[in-house]
Parts: structure tokens; C-alpha cells; sequence
């Protein structure tokens, strides 16, 4: 009987046994009832409490979960309860943000080569306003358009010479970037066989897209991140 | 031979292999301090219902244990494997397949024994379920999710980010 009183106590001087036991508590709490009550029964007889805890889950448990989702669907599922609009701003999420052709896009046409993803500016702004202090890392992974990579680059770039301003900044622009410290962008290097054989693809050297890559570039250097910058391929 | 009881917060009884006890780091800390011989208690706040389910994904992955151990699941750093949701393992698919009621409680088993392969899988799980779910109220209705938003509040949190859906 020793032995088992010392798996107790060793059990009760693990921190997150004791974290979930207060879990419990508050679970008993908001139903009338004892503490052991709420511990039996959590399976059994109350599903219509089960909702409860989802949004109990620990933050890093919802963080994840939300890293898994789009931006989009991060969006949806913020709409389903209170923990989880909370999760939707919690910093883990939106640590590494990846900017790809159809992020934070809408479908247009082109007689030439169909409906093409293009970048909705007022979503990009709103999106930066609500989240861009949370951003630790862009990556950018274009497949063929160029041309959203280059918008997203200069807005970013100008809401972080913004920051920059000995002037100070608008006011809902404050923090926008300031977190980043991790830049990586993948030219896309296969883009001649990802498309349809017949059509002759003309590539420039994308000269506007460096002189933004390099604007970033020289933003992030500007703040004066510790974290190493990289640039792949 | 030393023996390995989780107890559950229901008074069940789950003897359990020493070798799975490497799935959890709270077991294994558990266990580590113990003599060789002895028998070890450990009692859990999570129900046998749960606690059942936990053992038996414990069992199926008991032939992968060194892969899991080696792989680390926190060395894939690499975002892009780390983020796919459609990579898990199809053991792990089968298993958790009707099991859509219980997820939370899983995850939250998971947490308190620390077992990170489970803890991801159930992350990963859930994730998909959102990502295959057609409207907010899909959402709700697959993962029991009660809303908890007034109507003005709901209104509120749509206009504050709708930006991010459809326009």
C-alpha cells in the first residue's frame, strides 16, 4: 500500500497532473457538484457538456490545430465558439505565414490564361492590421504568380518603413512586421514544365521582384533581428 | 519484473507493458525513479473510457516504438511536413475514424500523459475534420462544439475577420 501512496505523490508533484485536476475543478464548479462527481462522470452521462471543454483544451493544443488550417479555415472555425475565436489570435498560429499564388486572392479572368488567382489588397491589409504583429516568419512559395508575391512584398515593406519612421507610424499600423525574423522564398524553378507544352512561356528576370525581395530584405535587416535570415535556392 | 498500473479516475485498473511506457514521458518519468522489481501505481485523472482507448492505440503502435523514438516528431521541423494533415499514419486514420466524440478527450489524455505522437495525431485529425467540414455549423455539429456566441457577438466576430472568408 506504500508503493501506491508514492505513485500518488509522485503523480501529485507532476505540474500537469495538477494543472488538469484544476481543469476538473472548474468543469464542477460550473456545475453544481463535487469535485470527485465531476471526475466520474465526464464520459458517461453528460454529452451535452462535452462542448464545454473543447475550448478547455490548453493553448497549444488549439495552437496547433490552427496551424494545421489555412487562413481561411482558420476563419470559419474561429466562428464556432468563444475558445476558439480566442485561438484564432493566439501567436503560435500565425508564427510562419505562408504566401502562396492564391493566398488572401481572388479569382480573376485573363483572356489569356484563364482564371488566375490575384491578390485582394483590402484582404491583405485587413489581414495585416488583425494579425501582422504575430508574424515570425513569411515564406514564400510562388508557383506562377509573380505578381501577388510582389504586391504582398512591397505592402508588408511599406507597413514596416512605417514602424521604421522617426515620425511614428498610424496608429494601426504600430507592431505590423515587427516580430519577423525568418524570411524564405523559393523560386519556383520548374515552371516551364508545370504549365501546358504547346504554350512558349517568356520569363523576364523578374527585376521588380528582386528590387521588393530586396526592400524586404533590407526592412528586416533594419530591425535588427537576431534571427538568421535565409534565403533558399 | 517491474509492473507498470495506471489507475483511472473511475478506479480502473489498466496493467500496461513496460515497453509502452516509452510512448509517454510522463509514464516514463513515472516509472524511471522506481526500483527494478516494483510495482508501480500510477493514478491518472482521466476515465477508463478513455484511458482504454489510450492503451489500445499504445498496443497498435507497440511494433513501431523505435521509429517513433528515433524520428522524435519534434525533429521534422521542416513547416511543410509538419503542417500536411494528410500524412498521418493509416493506423492512426482507422483508429480514430469513429471516434470523432471522444477526440477531445483523447487530446486531453494525451496531454496529461505527454505523448506527443498521439497529441499530433489527434491535432491532425481534428484539423482535417475542419478542413473537410462544409459551413461553421458542420464544424459545431461533427466535433460537438456548442456555440457559445450571442447573436450580436457572432455578428461582431463575422464582420471583425470576414475579410478572411468569402467575399
Amino acid at each position: 500500500m506504500t508503493k501506491a501512496v508514492n505513485a500518488g505523490w509522485k503523480l501529485d508533484s507532476d505540474d500537469k497532473a495538477c494543472y488538469i485536476e484544476v481543469n476538473d475543478e472548474d468543469d464542477g464548479q460550473a456545475e453544481p457538484g463535487t469535485i470527485v462527481a465531476s471526475e466520474t462522470d465526464s464520459k458517461d452521462d453528460d454529452a451535452e457538456q462535452d462542448w464545454r471543454q473543447w475550448s478547455n483544451l490548453p493553448d497549444h493544443i488549439l495552437e496547433r490545430i490552427f496551424s494545421h488550417l489555412t487562413i481561411k479555415e482558420r476563419y470559419y472555425a474561429s466562428l464556432t465558439c468563444f475558445g476558439w475565436y480566442r485561438a484564432f489570435y493566439l501567436p503560435h498560429v500565425w508564427s510562419n505565414f505562408l504566401v502562396e499564388d492564391a493566398t488572401l486572392g481572388r479569382m480573376k479572368y485573363n483572356y489569356y490564361s484563364g482564371w488566375q488567382p490575384v491578390l485582394d489588397h483590402s484582404r491583405l491589409q485587413c489581414c495585416l492590421l488583425s494579425v501582422g504583429h504575430l508574424i515570425r516568419g513569411l515564406d514564400f512559395r510562388p508557383q506562377v504568380s509573380f505578381n501577388n508575391m510582389f504586391q504582398f512584398m512591397s505592402l508588408i515593406s511599406w507597413a514596416m518603413e512605417q514602424n521604421a519612421r522617426a515620425t511614428g507610424c498610424p496608429r494601426e499600423w504600430v507592431g505590423c512586421g515587427s516580430r519577423i525574423c525568418s524570411l524564405n522564398y523559393i523560386f519556383p524553378c520548374n515552371m516551364a514544365l508545370s504549365e501546358d507544352p504547346e504554350s512558349v512561356k517568356l520569363f523576364g528576370t523578374g527585376g521588380q521582384l528582386l528590387a521588393a525581395l530586396k526592400r524586404l530584405m533590407l526592412c528586416l535587416t533594419a530591425q535588427s533581428k537576431s534571427g538568421a535570415l535565409s534565403k533558399n535556392n | 519484473m517491474r509492473t507498470i498500473q495506471l489507475i483511472s479516475s473511475d478506479n480502473e485498473f489498466f496493467v500496461i507493458e513496460e515497453h509502452l511506457a516509452t510512448l509517454s514521458e510522463h509514464i516514463k518519468a513515472c516509472v524511471e525513479d522506481a526500483d527494478a522489481d516494483e510495482t508501480v501505481l500510477i493514478f491518472l485523472p482521466i476515465h477508463s473510457a478513455i484511458l482504454s482507448k489510450v492503451v489500445q492505440w499504445a498496443n497498435i503502435h507497440k511494433d513501431d516504438l523505435i521509429p517513433i523514438l528515433d524520428i522524435g516528431y519534434d525533429s521534422d521541423n521542416d513547416d511543410t511536413v509538419e503542417k500536411c494533415t494528410n500524412n498521418i499514419d493509416p493506423k492512426d486514420v482507422d483508429f480514430l475514424k469513429d471516434q470523432k466524440d471522444i477526440l477531445m478527450d483523447l487530446g486531453e489524455a494525451a496531454v496529461v500523459l505527454k505523448m506527443k505522437k498521439l497529441t499530433k495525431v489527434v491535432c491532425k485529425t481534428v484539423a482535417n475534420i475542419i478542413k473537410n467540414s462544409k459551413s461553421v455549423e458542420e464544424i459545431r455539429d461533427t466535433l460537438n462544439i456548442k456555440c457559445d456566441f450571442t447573436p450580436a457577438e457572432e455578428e461582431q466576430v463575422r464582420r471583425e475577420n470576414g475579410f478572411l472568408g468569402n467575399i
